[in-house]
């Protein structure tokens, strides 16, 4: 918050960096610009998927939000900079102008060390994410891989999976299946989420959502935008379901009631938002068994899927 | 919810309340508003908190009030985030203000009454009545929380003793009446002054009941609950000039309610697309004509306003005019989308002007001309360098009212820490004013403000670093006929008048 005090180191480059707009093709200025566009975009993907209301997101900041990143999205893509975001193969390059592409390999590079503990659980600390002054005062590299990453990698998760709650469960569990060669937990849901990534063959953040919502009558069903929209209808959705029960039932529930206000105020649904890292946690114990495919596991799998088919049916 | 003080009573407790604050001097204010907004003319005349909910369970249990109004005074930050106003309205004569605030009350206030021994008090408003419009509620489908937070007051023209308004929350619109009582009738038949039933073989003569007069209580009833009809938020309402109709405007859509019946409405615009993926444009604010009953207008989050007629079909989705101005290539910005959305329209007096409020500044368009407004007025757009930060911070979606004066000469916007703007259209001057305790002296002549944007700063300028951006003055009300002023911060509600010499 900008309150009462001094002048704060932010205020130089803030002058510096949106005095105007000015155009990409100047020298030194353009990198100005990529980085503030980059800031921009992360502030708004924080917004967007960091926030846990305990009443419904106004639609009005939603809508800004949401053109504010298609804004970028397509400058981006018309720079011709936009990449697939999973593609572990390609090699980081150094070049600002690429940060955006720079965002994938990173993910990885960090999803095991310990400094950057990847949980895809919890919600990105503010603070980690939201200092684009002390960010932009340190070295460009830095700020391009780690803290793109954070504030990215939540999103990657939860966007593609909420909206499609049934298709995405399911597809969860194949990939579950599918990555049962991986030993970590972390790195099996980094996998997950490439495989998730894989499949809607997207190559940006807000594409998946558009194309999951178009493949999926679900939209028509949830009346809902692309997830960031109407995230909770589509868990409401999962909640109305009796059969959670079974589904969660090994599960330590206590999760769900992550906030006390709604859950004691609140009768029906002790699931508040349930995001797609709390179904991935929820899915790791299972997907936490010895390297080889468990017998256990994959019984486990069958009976999901057998509840799966019930639903859907249903 | 019935609230019993006398007249005294609230009078008193405001008095004590408000310490020396009270009494403007001077003589009343003119009736006519061509004073304009000359620098060093406004002055204080109260400042009113809104009662807390514990505040509330004590006047109805009778407990002194001076203890309360002591703990008031004591600790001038006592006030929690129910308190906080939320929206401000004068009635058609000016005589009441309403208010609402995040805890779902409204508190009335009325103009003290010019008196004899009492002279000096004219101009001060006092409660007048106090009400829980709205509960919080909890939407099961969704698993959220529905906000009992009042967005908006309007209030329904007198046509008899009672006072009616309208108050609404993201979901449901209530129509309330309030009303006065001073006389009880006394020595019914069958019932003893207890009100039990009397046994009927023990009455032996008639009488005839008798209105004895009984110690003022204000009353509000609810008489109409409008529900159901909003699956997006209400941010407008607005009672037609028939006085029969009044439409309901969320996000997407706009519905026309007809006052007598509650459990249908006619949705006249509806701007949802089909697939949800495609919204990039949301209803930021809709508002009647003050005199063409068919007309309407409503303004977007992309800056544009639209004009509609319901004569021309059912469904307004076409509009009759558009108004919207070219960007400014010069001033392009990451944020140049954001700060267009419009966060209020105003119909000026006349019907002739319509006013918007973006982030940075006012205008004000003619009808009649739908390619650029006519006046533009900068509100703070020191604030432009700063749009970054204040995207980060959330301020930038911060809702900021506008209002025309009576004459529509002069119109009033709010901007941060504490500071509002009134510009008046004729002279084309402008001034800044505070609404905050530590710079208000009670009657003294309010100091016009001033933010310094480059290095050096004069003495009395406050620079933009300083400024406190939890300070917004988002809502404001001015008299329809006096130069009268209510301006809200926070959990304060300040009264200005303009000081005629």
């Amino acid at each position: 918050m900008l309150g009462k005090g001094g002048k704060r180191k932010f205020d130089e480059h803030e002058d510096g960096l949106e005095g105007k707009i000015v155009s990409p093709s100047d020298g030194p200025s353009k990198v100005s610009y990529t980085l503030q566009r980059q800031t921009i975009f992360n502030i708004s993907l924080m917004k967007l998927y960091n926030h846990r209301p305990l009443t419904e997101p106004s639609l009005q900041k939603t809508v800004l939000i949401n053109n504010m990143l298609r804004r970028i999205q397509e400058e981006l893509k018309q720079e011709g900079s936009l990449k697939p975001m999973f593609t572990p193969s390609s090699q980081p390059s150094d070049s600002l102008s690429d940060s955006y592409r720079e965002a994938p390999p990173a993910f990885s590079h960090l999803s095991s060390p310990p400094t950057h503990p990847c949980d895809l659980g919890s919600t990105t600390p503010l603070e980690a994410c939201l200092t684009p002054a002390s960010l932009l005062e340190d070295d460009d590299d830095t700020f391009c891989t780690s803290q793109t990453v954070q504030p990215a990698s939540p999103t990657r998760l939860s966007s593609p999976a909420l909206p499609q709650e049934k298709d995405s469960f399911s597809s969860a569990l194949d990939e579950i299946e599918e990555l049962c060669p991986t030993s970590t937990s972390t790195e099996a849901a980094v996998a997950v989420t490439d495989n998730l990534k894989g499949t809607s063959s997207e190559s940006s953040i807000l594409k998946p959502e558009g194309s999951q919502e178009g493949r999926a009558d679900d939209s028509k069903l949830m009346d809902s935008l692309p997830g960031n929209f109407e995230i909770t209808t589509s868990t409401g959705f999962l909640t109305d379901l009796t059969l959670d029960d079974i589904l969660f039932a090994d599960i330590d529930t206590s999760m769900y009631d992550f906030d006390p206000c709604t859950s004691a105020s609140g009768t029906a649904s002790k699931m508040a938002p349930v995001s797609a890292d709390d179904l991935l946690k929820t899915l790791a114990p299972y997907s936490s068994q010895p390297v080889t495919p468990s017998q256990p596991f994959k019984m486990d799998l069958t009976e999901l899927d057998h509840i799966m088919e019930v639903l859907v049916g249903s | 919810m019935v609230l019993q003080p006398s007249e005294r009573h609230y009078r008193d407790w405001n008095h004590r309340r408000l310490g020396p604050w009270c009494s403007p001097t001077g003589s009343p204010a003119p009736l006519s508003c061509e004073t304009g907004c000359g620098e060093g003319s406004w002055i204080l005349v109260c400042r009113l908190l809104v009662p807390t909910q514990v505040n509330l369970l004590s006047m109805e249990e009778d407990i002194d009030t001076r203890k309360i109004n002591n703990s008031f005074l004591r600790d001038h930050s006592y006030a929690t985030e129910a308190d906080i106003i939320s929206t401000v309205e004068f009635n058609h004569t000016g005589e009441l203000l309403a208010t609402g605030d995040k805890g779902g009350r409204v508190v009335i206030f009325q103009r003290e009454q010019e008196s004899k021994n009492q002279v000096h008090r004219r101009g001060e408003y006092n409660v007048y009545s106090t009400f829980q419009s709205h509960e919080p509620e909890f939407d099961y489908l969704k698993s959220l929380e529905i906000e009992e937070k009042i967005n908006k007051i309007r209030w329904l023209p007198q046509q008899n003793a009672a006072y009616f308004l309208l108050s609404t929350n993201d979901k449901t619109v209530k129509l309330w009446k309030v009303s006065e009582r001073d006389k009880r009738p006394e020595g019914y038949n069958l019932k003893d002054e207890e009100g039990r039933l009397r046994d009927p073989a023990t009455i032996t003569t008639l009488r005839v009941p008798v209105l004895r007069p009984m110690d003022l209580m204000v009353e509000a009833t609810p008489r109409r609950v409008f529900a159901n009809a909003h699956t997006y938020h209400i941010n407008s309402i607005s009672v037609n000039s028939d006085y029969e109709t009044y439409m309901s405007a969320d996000d997407l859509r706009i519905n026309l309610w007809n006052f007598e019946i509650t459990n249908q409405s006619f949705n006249i615009v509806d701007i949802k697309p089909a697939n949800m993926e495609e919204l990039t444009e949301v209803i930021t604010a809709a508002e009647f004509h003050p005199h063409h009953c068919n007309t309407f207008v409503y303004s977007s989050s992309k800056g544009t306003i639209r004009l509609c007629d319901m004569r021309a079909s059912a469904l307004c989705d076409r509009h009759t005019k558009f108004f919207e101005e070219p960007e400014d290539p010069s001033n392009r910005s990451f944020f140049s989308e954001i700060i267009s959305s419009i966060s209020d329209v105003k119909f000026s007096h006349s019907g002739r002007y319509i006013m918007t409020r973006d982030y940075l500044t006012v205008k004000v368009w003619d009808l009649n001309m739908e390619n650029r407004p006519i006046e533009t007025y900068q509100v703070h757009d020191y604030l432009r360098s700063k749009l970054c930060s204040l995207y980060e911070n959330d301020c930038i979606f911060d809702k900021f009212e506008c209002v025309w004066n009576g004459s529509d000469s002069v119109i009033m916007t709010g901007s941060y820490n504490n500071f509002f703007r009134m510009f008046d259209r004729n002279t084309k001057r402008d001034v800044t004013l505070e609404a905050s305790r530590e710079n208000s002296k009670p009657r003294a002549i309010l100091k016009p403000r001033k933010v310094c944007v480059g290095g050096k700063r004069r003495k009395d300028e406050i620079s933009v670093d300083s400024l406190d951006f939890s300070k917004k003055i988002l809502h404001t009300a001015w008299h329809p006929s006096e130069n009268i002023i209510a301006v809200a911060a926070t959990n304060n509600l300040y009264i200005f008048q303009d000081k005629v010499n």
